[in-house]
């Protein structure tokens, strides 16, 4: 079968990446740029977020307010995030109107960084920061991977803090911005049905003028921590809990595994912790999970239980972490990888997961791989290949531990 | 582009089906609906739907929970279900040489679950820790409590029950609950995706067509009214989250669409007005929002915001002026925008076999019309501009309930 990518770089080193998807009348599209929370100086922790949401607040050429009616005259659903490895833009249009979004994300990528919108977004950003306290489950794996990493530039807040949010000036996040967000550290990705040419052309007139710069990411591997720490939260209801084992990065043969390990361990349902803790009412969540960054990666645990059963929950999550040693049912794993193979099937028609894919595999230097070639790695994945794993990544070492409710220790 | 009407099947024993096929799409998406939930609680045994629910596939007469788990499983289906106040829904993404066994898996639980006693336990105490969980994300408690507090009982209710009349559930009400109240009668069937129609209404009467035609028929809506209240709950967190609830026009009514636009020019785009006075332009909230929310006896529209404190007097008061306002200047230029705004949303998302089978569903259940994305797009294209202050005029933003949870009470 012909590979659906395919690639084009433009002289100043843009990099184009496009994913054909025959059956949909939509695309996907828009920037990567290779910058995210572990590019920033810990003074300026937050900044690659807070940077992301000026890029919406006004270009030479437009205001904040053109900006936007621009955007919904295309009737473009969009969005943007940041994390750890990156930042991304996309709209997802119609087909025959992509070359229009090409030219306003192009546009949004030479903000001007007004002051006047700066000042007014960081009280956005302060109000974003304030959300993700009320919400302990999701803020709760920023505060694991800053504690298994500490010391390390990956051992940053993405949203950064009050202080840090509070006193970054505009002339920081401009000097910044002038190294990142050069042409030879973006990537513009398109998928779906599109015309590849004319979007060459429009990438050629849009972006063929940036400059690059070499930016460069100082890629030091980061060192794990085995560590514990107890974030007492009088207010929160339930301990939420996380613990996490040092596992391969990203582009490693070995990611697969992990990934099916953790689904095999911890899926939402039909895996080991849904029958030993969730289906034995013992807690309302309990998840097992693989990320994989750049360099490095973590295979994780997480648990939402009320405080008087934590020891309970804990034992068991123990017990069956160590039980994977023994060896993993076949039957069992052989599900799982059916589930994942049909999540990728069904996720290869959704051009905008396929471009949150793509561009997660950017972000970590992990080659592009077809549903073939994704699906004979899941097929690879058996009992004696996790066996292997659990040689490599053993999961009875120390973790990293981070807890956050009203326990004062656990 | 699937230009098709949607195709519409009955069986025998009252099963109604809506399918659409997408040529070369890879999965097929079928979603189940059953024409009961939260509101047929008995007022001593709220949350025994949901507890229902949670235990449908946890038994039959010849399998247990695992065999029923691993037999979706081993389809590869990805599932999901969800109790709601006038309905009970189960969906699955499966893979086209799958569906059949799929719908028959689904034929034997809807028709056997056997809700073991020690399951009803375990999915009780599972409800009295969601109810916990949920006050750990204020963003969804405070529209629960909003609902509560403008719909009363029993459509403002919160599905999953209150502590004691989940505690106060046996598993004899359980079966009594599904034995009363599941029959083919009350069963919607949505399908789309990469089968013909044909092929799915063929799997469709081979694992239901036995089925037999029992019990009451479906209950009539029962219409809806916001109460005019202002409740606030305290609690120690750190924005103060804020929801204004009011009435709307129905699905099925000549000014629906009108009502899609005004929320649309209101919420859901970047130019659009909550977005650009409370965030934009005055950084009053990160989360502002307003969205439609259609039930069998009428329409909602609820607003939420959350922000600091000391900041939520003037971010209500913003938010409100700005629903007033839609009734007296909107402009050409903002409904044609909005109009692209929302076929945008039909021509993407809206075209994945997952959208279709929502909309599809939504429609046969509210007002018994399914309609196709060209359909959709038509009704959005016919709006006038007099139609939008219309709209408003004849579902008014007042009564409305509003309930803030956080530190402190509103000031005015």
């Amino acid at each position: 079968m012909q590979s659906p990518f395919s690639t084009h770089t433009l002289d100043n080193g843009l990099q184009l990446v496009f994913e054909s998807i025959p059956r949909i009348n939509s695309a996907a599209l828009g920037f990567y740029v290779h910058t995210g929370s572990r590019d920033e100086p810990a003074e300026l922790a937050g900044v690659s977020h807070f940077l992301e949401h000026m890029c919406f607040k006004g270009t030479a050429s437009r205001d904040w307010r053109q900006l936007s009616l621009d955007v919904d005259d295309l009737g473009a659903m969009w969005n943007a995030y940041t994390w750890w490895e990156g930042t991304a833009y996309f709209h997802w249009v119609q087909s025959e109107r992509a070359g229009s979004s090409a030219e306003i994300l192009a546009d949004m990528m030479r903000s001007t960084l007004p002051q006047d919108q700066f000042d007014m977004e960081k009280k956005v950003i302060l109000e974003e920061i304030a959300m993700y306290r009320d919400r302990p489950d999701a803020l709760i794996i920023d505060e694991l991977i800053q504690e298994a990493f500490a010391g390390h530039p990956l051992g940053q807040s993405v949203l950064g803090t009050e202080d840090t949010i509070g006193s970054v000036s505009r002339e920081q996040m401009a000097d910044y911005f002038n190294k990142r967000y050069a042409p030879d550290n973006m990537t513009l990705v398109i998928t779906g049905r599109f015309d590849r040419d004319s979007m060459i052309r429009a990438a050629e007139t849009h972006c063929g003028g940036w400059e690059p710069r070499k930016a460069i990411r100082q890629q030091v591997k980061p060192a794990f921590h085995p560590a514990k720490r107890v974030l007492e939260r009088p207010n929160v209801i339930r301990e939420h809990i996380t613990m996490a084992f040092p596992a391969p990065c990203d582009s490693d043969d070995w990611a697969t595994t992990a990934d099916l390990l953790a689904h095999y361990l911890g899926a939402a349902s039909n895996s080991r912790l849904f029958w030993s803790v969730v289906q034995m009412g013992l807690a309302d969540e309990a998840s097992a999970d693989f990320y994989g960054f750049s360099d490095t990666g973590l295979f994780y645990v997480y648990v939402s239980v009320d405080p008087q059963n934590v020891p309970q929950v804990l034992e068991i999550v123990r017990r069956e972490i160590d039980g994977l040693k023994g060896g993993v049912d076949e039957e069992a794993l052989a599900r799982s990888r059916t589930r994942q193979a049909t999540a990728l099937v069904v996720g290869g028609e959704h051009g905008l997961r396929r471009f949150s894919q793509i561009v997660g595999s950017l972000s970590t230097d992990t080659p592009l791989k077809t549903l073939e070639e994704e699906l004979a790695e899941i097929d690879a994945v058996t009992p004696d290949r996790v066996a292997e794993y659990l040689e490599r990544y053993p999961l009875d070492r120390d973790p990293a531990v981070v807890a956050l409710g009203p326990l004062t220790s656990i | 582009m699937h230009s098709l009407e949607p195709q519409r099947h009955t069986l025998k024993n009252g099963i109604e089906v809506v399918a659409e096929s997408m040529p070369g799409a890879q999965s097929v998406v079928v979603a189940f609906r059953f024409g009961f939930g939260a509101r047929d609680d008995p007022a001593d045994r709220l949350g025994l739907a949901c507890i229902a629910e949670e235990t449908l596939l946890k038994g039959t007469p010849n399998r247990d929970a695992r065999s029923i788990y691993d037999a979706f499983d081993s389809l590869g289906a990805r599932r999901g279900s969800a109790t709601a106040v006038e309905f009970t829904e189960f969906q699955a993404q499966i893979l086209p040489r799958h569906f059949p066994e799929g719908l028959r898996l689904y034929a034997e639980v809807f028709r056997g679950a056997s809700f073991p006693d020690q399951q009803v336990a375990v999915a009780k105490t599972l409800a009295l820790e969601e109810l916990k969980r949920l006050e750990d994300n204020p963003t969804h408690q405070v529209l629960y409590m909003t609902y509560q507090a403008g719909l009363g009982d029993p459509m403002g209710r919160n599905p999953l029950g209150e502590a004691p009349t989940i505690a106060a559930i046996g598993p004899a009400d359980v079966r009594e609950f599904w034995r009363r109240f599941c029959s083919p009668q009350r069963l919607l069937i949505s399908m789309a995706g990469g089968l013909g129609t044909e092929a799915m209404f063929r799997a469709v009467d081979e694992a239901f067509g036995s089925w037999e035609r029992s019990g009451p028929p479906p209950r009539d809506p029962l219409p809806i009214s916001v109460a005019d209240r202002t409740v606030h709950h305290t609690k120690q967190s750190e924005q103060a989250h804020i929801c204004l609830l009011f009435s709307a026009a129905p699905r099925g009514h000549a000014l629906y669409y009108p009502t899609q636009l005004a929320v649309a020019v209101l919420s859901g785009s970047g130019s659009s007005r909550l977005f650009t006075e409370v965030r934009e332009k005055r950084g009053l909230a990160y989360s502002v929002s307003a969205s439609y929310r259609a039930r069998r006896g009428g329409g909602l529209i609820a607003l939420y915001a959350g922000t600091t404190a000391d900041r939520a007097d003037e971010t209500l008061s913003v938010c409100r002026r700005e629903v007033g306002r839609v009734a007296e200047d909107v402009t050409q230029a903002e409904l044609d925008r909005a109009k692209t705004v929302l076929k945008g949303q039909l021509f993407t998302t809206g075209d994945l076999p997952e959208g279709r089978v929502g909309s599809m569903m939504d429609g046969l259940f509210i007002d018994g019309r399914p309609r196709s994305i060209q359909q959709l797009a038509a009704g959005i294209d016919g709006v006038t501009l007099d139609l939008i202050p219309a709209s408003l005029e004849a579902f008014p933003p007042s009564p409305s309930t509003i309930v803030t949870l956080g530190p402190r009470p509103l000031e005015a």
